[in-house]
């Protein structure tokens, strides 16, 4: 019987003294043949009616042994010379797609090949992606697309990295996702006005984006080349740190300074907006009565806002004009706080409470909620770059959660108020298990799972990182519909958040190499593994190549030089 | 894959139903009767001198080993009725193989050859092979006796005849040395074969004492002995050392070469087999038969009965012709 062809030298024939069925096979590897794992391989067999059928699949199990021999000692006894043997090299193929839907098994004894190009895009269904992201390479250097349908809101939204801290490059991956989707095709139309809000949780990686990175070497040029990708900086990035304690505000940041704007709240937004839920965040602020007493407070606040005159960035209550942190805390922990409290229904231990908390994130917050004059010239604005990188990494905690909710609040707020899902805003959040746990309650925690439930009608994509997917939110994660791991712990990669991953990918998964991550993805019925390209972009000082000069800079230094 | 046509021969046989190898199970060994006498134990050595022999470093040892065994086995057994005559009959495969060893490499598998018979008894033949429905095509073989066992008797004899073409073919090869299962049955002028006895049935006139006082890598001088079709020199060898419970002769091969090789060849050979066959000797836990079932003889053998087929299929394919033949 004629069944497909394999050209002159298949990969492998399926094997017949195992069961091969239509959604898994072994393949037996010839003398000089090598598939390895990831190999991605076609096997072809004609039906009874002469019709064919294709049997894409990937290969996830690979292994040699002495075939019908069963002492450990063989090994020993070959290497002497002594004992002859047959060596059985065979690969487990899980498979992807069969074309044409026909659930029949292989037959063994078909040809196996692998499959490079236009076979391979078949395998993984990018010839069915209408609007593709590259977001990665295999380790055999074929580009690897996601369907940005399933991150742009069409038939899906968000995206959630897991791995270990250090080693699962999680950031770095992110980046690289970003980078893709603003630099090539891939958003079409929607590319002038997507937007992005980066979140720099750790170290100053994410603060050198608009640098090119000098020590990008060739063979990373030819991975961006294979995915069709420009190496080089990101072309538009805005940055953002946190203002310093100093009266003038600059940016709290080691390693850069230059072109980094300062960000702060005026006091009067904190109380027309009611911000103050934000900066008690705390799980523990979560617990009994505090959160009435702070609700109660910014109601109030709110009120006294609106009565201020229009350019007035402080807030006054009971006659106090309050322009710094410091002085809005006393005014409001004043016998004012118990007048107010007094109306209510509240516990006098729970008013005391507040007033602690109030006291003590005051050092926190007191250089980014200010009341003086200028106090409102320094807003984070998104919408004048693509990228735009808040860096939060020498925050307190507090502080921390602070910026996330009120920027992530106001982000909700426009959307809502915009009632689109178009321009696009991608948002990228590091450490999503201290922002959105799966146990307790904070209002940040509401906003992410908000984001995760109805971003995606709302143009929001979140793209969120955490080191165990297990302890964050539950709905965070079930709404992700593309879905990345990189180097797990062994106990982590066993729990049911990662059901995604195949038994195989689980136990690789602990073996994965910085720059290597698996991706899932809803088309896709098996979890592929990449790699991604060493950045174009610096991710720290001594890879930054000189800014381009700045052409009015330039006029400056000439007009210095002629006087 | 058409079925067989039943065969043009008026000769009808039917499965004799028990499981092909009741019965059959006699050893097979050399026929009684045909134990070559020693004709001169001191070729060698005189007589009073006998001692264990230990080959000296300096011993040359064979570049290049090609072991040769067979295996076969019965598919099923037929009866045939020629008038008040009852014909036996089997339906065999045989296949012969070879390892080739050469030193500094790994053990490698040589020729393979797999054959298919349907030996009837009390000279009674068909006129071609037989194909079953799996189109296995069994080549007609007769044997002249016809007693039940006549058959079994008659495929291990095509066995060794292939046993043993395949082992003069191996010799030719320079500086190989076939190490062929059973006693040698082809002459060879080169020194390029020896016979490998794993057996003992018979001492050619050694005392016992001196078999056992044999050490493992030790040999006995050489004896002249009288053979089918051509003399030989034989000398035994224990391959390893028996076990607390073992006879006295566990653990003892004998080999053998054509005496038309000269007797200093023979001397090498004897010397050069007694350093380099003990390596090949398998644990006790790898093989019942150990130490004188060879690795490589005993991994030949597991290899070629898989390419014989599986026997209660091949079983099957014979039962489903003779099947469809009677009703015919």
């Amino acid at each position: 019987m004629e069944t497909g062809h394999g050209g002159v030298n298949p990969a492998g024939l399926v094997l017949g003294s195992v069961d091969a069925t239509p959604l898994e096979f072994w393949i037996g590897v010839p003398e000089g043949s090598r598939v390895q794992l990831d190999d991605l391989v076609c096997v072809e067999t004609t039906l009874a009616d002469s019709s064919t059928v294709r049997f894409f699949g990937v290969v996830d199990v690979v292994r040699k042994r002495y075939e019908g021999q069963a002492f450990d000692s063989d090994a020993f006894r070959h290497a002497e010379g002594t004992l002859p043997v047959d060596v059985s090299y065979a690969a487990h193929v899980a498979v992807t797609r069969i074309e044409p839907e026909v659930f029949v098994p292989p037959h063994p004894g078909d040809p196996a090949r692998i499959v490079a190009g236009a076979e391979f895009e078949q395998a993984l269904y990018f010839d069915r992606m209408a609007k593709k992201i590259a977001i990665g390479l295999t380790r055999s250097g074929e580009p690897v697309y996601a369907n940005l349908e399933f991150l742009d809101g069409t038939r899906g939204a968000h995206l959630s990295i897991s791995g270990v801290s250090g080693v699962a490059t999680k950031t770095s991956y992110a980046s690289f996702l970003l980078y893709s989707l603003f630099h090539s095709e891939a958003l079409g139309a929607d590319a002038a006005n997507t937007k992005a809000l980066v979140f720099n949780v750790k170290g100053e990686d994410l603060l050198w984006l608009d640098r090119e990175n000098v020590r990008l070497d060739e063979k990373a040029r030819a991975g961006y080349a294979k995915l069709g990708l420009p190496a080089g900086p990101f072309k538009s990035v805005g940055l953002y740190a946190p203002a310093g304690a100093g009266a003038t505000p600059m940016p709290d940041v080691g390693s850069r300074q230059e072109g980094v704007r300062p960000y702060l709240w005026t006091l009067r937004e904190l109380c027309e907006q009611r911000l103050l839920r934000f900066a008690f965040a705390d799980a523990e602020d979560a617990r009994g009565q505090l959160g009435f007493v702070v609700e109660r407070v910014e109601s109030e606040l709110a009120k006294l806002a609106k009565e201020l005159p229009k350019d007035e960035a402080g807030i006054v209550i009971e006659g106090m004009v309050c322009r710094t942190f410091d002085e809005f805390v006393d005014a409001v922990a004043s016998p004012w706080l118990d007048a107010l409290m007094a109306r209510g229904n509240y516990a006098s231990g729970t008013v005391d409470a507040f007033r602690r908390r109030l006291y003590g994130i005051a050092p926190r917050l007191a250089p980014l909620v200010r009341g003086d004059a200028s106090a409102s010239q320094y807003p984070v604005s998104w919408a004048s770059h693509q990228v735009t990188v808040v860096d939060i990494h020498k925050l307190h905690a507090t502080a921390q959660m602070f910026v996330v909710g009120v920027l992530l609040k106001r982000m909700m707020a426009e959307r809502e108020a915009r009632g689109s899902n178009r321009p696009l805003v991608f948002v990228v959040l590091d450490e999503l298990n201290k922002y959105a746990p799966r146990e307790g309650w904070s209002p940040i925690r509401d906003l992410i799972r908000d984001i995760a439930e109805r971003g995606r009608s709302l143009g929001v994509c979140l793209m969120g990182a955490q080191q165990t997917a297990s302890e964050v939110e539950k709905r965070v994660i079930a709404n992700a519909a593309i879905k990345v791991v990189g180097r797990l712990d062994a106990a982590e990669s066993e729990r049911a958040e990662y059901g995604f991953l195949s038994k195989v990918a689980r136990l690789r998964s602990n073996l994965l190499q910085p720059g290597t991550m698996i991706v899932s993805q809803p088309e896709i019925p098996t979890p592929v593994l990449l790699g991604f390209p060493f950045p174009s972009w610096a991710t720290r000082a001594d890879e930054a190549a000189a800014p381009p000069p700045d052409p009015a800079q330039a006029r400056r230094d000439l007009f210095s030089r002629i006087k | 894959m058409t079925p067989a046509a039943p065969p043009p021969s008026r000769l009808r046989f039917r499965l004799d139903p028990w499981a092909a190898e009741y019965g059959s199970e006699l050893p097979l060994s050399d026929p009684a009767g045909t134990v070559p006498a020693a004709v001169d134990a001191t070729v060698e050595r005189p007589a009073e001198a006998w001692e264990p022999l230990r080959p000296g470093p300096a011993a040359e040892e064979p570049a290049r080993l090609v072991f040769v065994d067979g295996v076969r086995r019965i598919e099923a057994r037929v009866l045939a009725r020629d008038g008040e005559r009852v014909i036996p009959g089997a339906f065999g495969t045989y296949a012969v193989g070879a390892v080739v060893v050469e030193a500094g490499r790994a053990a490698a598998w040589g020729a393979c050859r797999v054959s298919r018979v349907l030996v009837l008894g009390a000279g009674a033949s068909l006129p071609e092979s037989y194909v079953v429905p799996s189109g296995a095509a069994y080549r007609p073989v007769s044997a002249a006796d016809d007693d039940p066992d006549a058959p079994v008797r008659r495929l291990q004899e095509e066995m060794r005849l292939a046993e043993e073409t395949l082992g003069e073919e191996e010799s030719r090869a320079a500086g190989t040395l076939v190490v062929a299962d059973g006693p040698l049955r082809f002459r060879d002028a080169r020194g390029a074969a020896v016979g490998y006895v794993k057996r003992l049935f018979e001492r050619h006139g050694v005392p016992l004492p001196v078999l056992a006082a044999l050490a493992p890598g030790t040999r006995t001088p050489l004896i002249a002995l009288e053979g089918d079709r051509f003399r030989r020199y034989t000398w035994f060898l224990r391959l390893a050392a028996r076990g607390p419970a073992d006879f006295d002769l566990a653990g003892i091969v004998r080999l053998e070469v054509a005496e038309t090789v000269g007797l200093d060849a023979a001397k090498r050979l004897a010397d050069g087999t007694a350093r380099r066959l003990p390596g090949f000797a398998p644990s006790r836990q790898r093989d019942p038969r150990s130490p004188q079932n060879l690795l490589p003889i005993g991994a030949l053998e597991q290899r070629l009965r898989r390419e014989m087929g599986d026997p209660a299929l091949a079983r099957r394919h014979i039962e489903t012709a003779l099947a469809r033949e009677a009703r015919a």
